[in-house]
């Protein structure tokens, strides 16, 4: 066999690897995408404002404490701690943990809420950077705000967790506000489940370019940047597909830190939040799951699709792509830290379904994609015989990296009656047609640079400008 | 291959119809559903106050607001949500049902056997949130069916048979057609009375656990004294669960007699009897409860110490003790639980 015929071969061979597994993630997307759509009809049209008033009730509705960890957050804590204190919830306490910020961030709360020191035994359960100071406010008894010396974010959640008094906490970004039902929905499984579910997370949504008062959502719209609006595609998708279903058959590895509760027990009994990894949220999920494996107990970790927490998106692509390699680096090293659990019948489905998927289509997807986007160019010096492979690549591309995002789009608006308009629904739509030939090729590129982060461990959270989501900021 | 890929186009193009198709349709839908709140929102713009008049005022009567078109009363729904949402009374109740019972028998009922569990769900909803007393035998009666209702479903159905009948829901709650849970039984029981409550204890010990174990919450709650001697029965109870429930409902009635009944908890291996014991001797004279208090609150458990403090606190003197344990003790954690309810008023 001669070079030429063994190059081509070769070449041909990637090129049937590629088309193998491009049609293995469309097929798992799709049914994702059928799971998705076959829940949201289930609930479409219930009225959950009706269940809400039946669920506010002191007994049998558990206190929360609510865990806020703020590092360098002036811009917008205020409107997280408003839309945290207008929560229809019988009882919930805050704590801002002010995680050694070097802005304003500690002066601009007790300011604000008329904060005074006070004493406090903090049951240290888990092993944290010291506790500075704890104050309480004045105006509202049920806000604490706790500073420390800086440890990073899971340290802060720690911190939380240690001075916590109530048996459930819901972990909440300093710059994302709540919808006032939110707490209750995200609630509710575990209520309704009578206490199988230790762990669920609610929808994150972007609310860059919303009207934002007091912490209170008053006015929906579509910001004007595209780079936002391709995120809010991007989420949509994410959450509707992606955590739905794995949600359905319990095997949901991601919730997000932006908005999830747990039960405080078993978090404490996989030693609370790891600190030397950059995606805590995912990697608690995942101790979660290894420990009811381990202990074989029947509990439940869900995704709960209707509350939603509002957050600020990044809207430049320096912070975009900060935020897009802290993602994939925390992802791969989740996996790699429960590496013991992939493919082991013992995990069950998160074992053998779940990791494997995180692993080949959400951590290696970027490199294959991005391979599959070389592979492509060089098909078009490779002959006539390639071009033709080169084109179905780049039409399964665009099944993949549109179409899907189309209709992760269209279900969201059939499955919220009112929401978005019309205008804007028309706009996301054509905007998700593009999706494949600029913004997610970026995003690939920014993703691998997250696994070689990963690879050789850097530990940098790297910064992202906020702005602050509420009009009454500082 | 150039089969292949012709095909793989066509599969795209389309999709892309068939996607462009519902996005057309879901926008016509969408278009439908404006309108149709915009109708609800103009009726009750429209009769508000007459509405008004009928459900605040007197002697207007409910004739001319008679319902003739399903969109009139789609709006009288809504209204009736806003109205129970904002303001509700017993006399705005009243109304509301007598209003309902004449014109609206029919759509409810209608859509209590709709094919759409949601819609059921709905209406289940609107039945016990509205009070609407008179659909207490179409409820009842889908028990009697074939149909296999969700949990959701079936517990509302409980729920409105707790609230809207005095004995038939006995029967019900203690052998349900699904297995309940507690925090199902606790949703049941916070809708009853002290009849019911009572009425539903009267064989206690034959009660499903879970039953036994909201019933006893259920009279802390409620304050039901009158139950004090079936706690301390409990008390006796071979179940860890029953024991701690018992002695926290215990705490809850706030009664300071039989105190030799629950002393011995104090001392249990159980750091939960211990918490409970701390909390029930917090209406003590000090005399009784200081020698409990002052050794529970260098417990090994710092939920034990915390409440500890917390009791001593509460009791008369209770500020000179705590000041003794911070001056005298030996136990370091015993002094900072002290001292932190010197700073703390919540």
């Amino acid at each position: 066999m001669n070079a030429p015929l063994i190059t081509s071969s070769f070449f041909g061979f990637v090129g049937y690897i590629l088309l193998v597994y491009m049609l293995a993630v469309i097929f798992s997307y799709s049914s994702m995408l059928l799971i998705a759509f076959i829940q949201l009809g289930k609930e479409r049209k219930l009225q959950k404002k009706l269940s809400d008033e039946g669920a506010v009730d002191f007994i049998y509705t558990q206190p929360v404490t609510i865990i806020v960890p703020a590092y360098n957050e002036q811009e917008g804590v205020l409107g997280n701690i408003y839309s945290l204190l207008a929560l229809q919830y019988p009882q919930f306490e805050i704590l801002v943990i002010n995680d050694g910020s070097i802005d304003n961030t500690e002066d601009v709360v007790i300011e604000h809420f008329n904060m005074k020191p006070i004493r406090k035994v903090v049951n240290q359960q888990l092993e944290t950077q010291p506790i500075e100071a704890i104050y309480q406010s004045d105006m509202h008894p049920n806000l604490l705000l706790i500073t420390k010396v800086n440890g990073g974010k899971a340290d802060a959640l720690n911190v939380g967790i240690n001075v916590s008094k109530y048996p459930y906490f819901c972990s909440i970004d300093g710059d994302s506000i709540l919808d006032s039902t939110s707490l209750l929905r995200v609630m509710k499984p575990i209520m309704e489940s009578n206490k199988e579910v230790i762990a669920t997370g609610g929808t994150v949504r972007i609310a860059n370019g919303y009207e934002i008062q007091m912490g209170q959502v008053v006015r929906e719209g579509l910001p004007s940047s595209t780079i936002v609006i391709m995120q809010i595609i991007e989420y949509m998708r994410a959450f509707l597909m992606g955590r739905m279903a794995l949600s359905k058959y319990n095997m949901v590895l991601i919730i997000s830190g932006a908005f999830s509760v747990f039960s405080k027990k078993w978090v404490l009994q996989v030693g609370g939040y790891t600190k030397n990894t950059v995606g805590e949220d995912m990697e608690l999920v995942v101790k979660l799951h290894e420990e009811i494996s381990d202990r074989k107990e029947d509990k439940e970790i869900v995704f709960t699709p209707d509350p939603v927490c509002w957050t600020e998106a990044p809207d430049n692509f320096k912070d975009l792509r900060t935020q897009r390699r802290r993602w994939h680096q925390g992802l791969a090293e989740s996996l790699w830290l429960h590496k013991k659990m992939a493919f082991n019948p013992k995990y069950g489905p998160v074992g053998l379904l779940s990791i494997p998927y995180f692993l080949f289509i959400e951590l290696l997807g970027p490199v294959i994609e991005l391979a599959g986007y070389a592979y492509m160019v060089l098909c078009l010096f490779m002959g006539e015989a390639y071009i033709v492979f080169a084109g179905i690549l780049g039409l399964l591309f665009i099944l993949y990296g549109s179409l899907f995002s189309m209709a992760s789009i269209l279900l969201e608006a059939w499955s919220r009656n009112t929401y978005p308009a019309v205008k804007d629904l028309f706009r996301l739509v054509m905007l998700s047609l593009t999706e494949v030939f600029w913004y997610r090729p970026l995003t690939l590129i920014w993703r691998t640079e997250g696994i070689s982060s990963a690879l050789r461990r850097k530990r940098e959270w790297g910064s992202i400008q906020r702005r602050g989501l509420s009009e009454d900021r500082e | 291959m150039d089969k292949i890929l012709l095909s793989l186009l066509l599969v795209i193009v389309v999709l892309l119809i068939i996607l462009f198709a519902l996005f057309f349709l879901l926008v016509f839908y969408r278009i439908q559903e404006v309108k149709r709140k915009e109708a609800i929102g103009n009726y009750i713009e429209d009769r508000q106050i007459d509405w008004y008049e009928y459900l605040f005022g007197d002697g207007f009567s409910h004739v001319a607001l008679k319902p003739h078109k399903n969109l009139e009363l789609e709006a009288i729904d809504e209204l009736f949500f806003r109205i129970i949402y904002n303001f509700s009374s017993d006399e705005i109740n009243d109304k509301v049902n007598a209003f309902a019972s004449l014109y609206m028998s029919d759509y409810y009922s209608k859509k209590l056997t709709s094919r759409s569990r949601e819609l059921r769900i709905n209406t289940l909803n609107k039945i016990s949130l509205f009070n609407l007393q008179f659909m207490l035998d179409p409820v009842s009666s889908l028990l009697e069916k074939k149909k296999k209702y969700s949990k959701t479903e079936l517990l509302l159905i409980y729920e409105v048979l707790g609230k809207f009948s005095r004995t038939d829901f006995v029967t019900h709650f203690v052998a349900p057609k699904i297995p309940l849970g507690e925090f199902d039984y606790k949703k049941l029981l916070m809708e009853l009375d002290e009849e019911q409550i009572n009425l539903l204890a009267e064989d206690f010990n034959v009660l499903p656990e879970l039953l036994q174990l909201t019933i006893i919450e259920i009279i802390g709650v409620h304050h039901y004294l009158d139950w004090l001697p079936l706690l301390h029965q409990c008390l006796d109870n071979p179940s860890q669960e029953i024991r701690i429930r018992a002695l926290k409902s215990i705490a809850e009635l706030e009664v300071a007699n039989s105190l030799e009944l629950y002393e011995s908890f104090s001392h249990s291996t159980i750091w939960e009897e211990r918490l409970m014991t701390a909390k029930i001797f917090r209406f003590a004279t000090t005399e009784e409860a200081l020698p409990i208090l002052e050794r529970l609150i260098k417990d090994p458990n710092y939920l034990v110490r915390a409440q500890a403090a917390k009791s001593i606190k509460s009791l008369k003197n209770g500020h000179q003790a705590l000041y003794t344990v911070i001056t005298m003790s030996t136990d370091e954690f015993a002094i900072d639980v002290a001292e932190e309810m010197f700073g703390k008023e919540y």
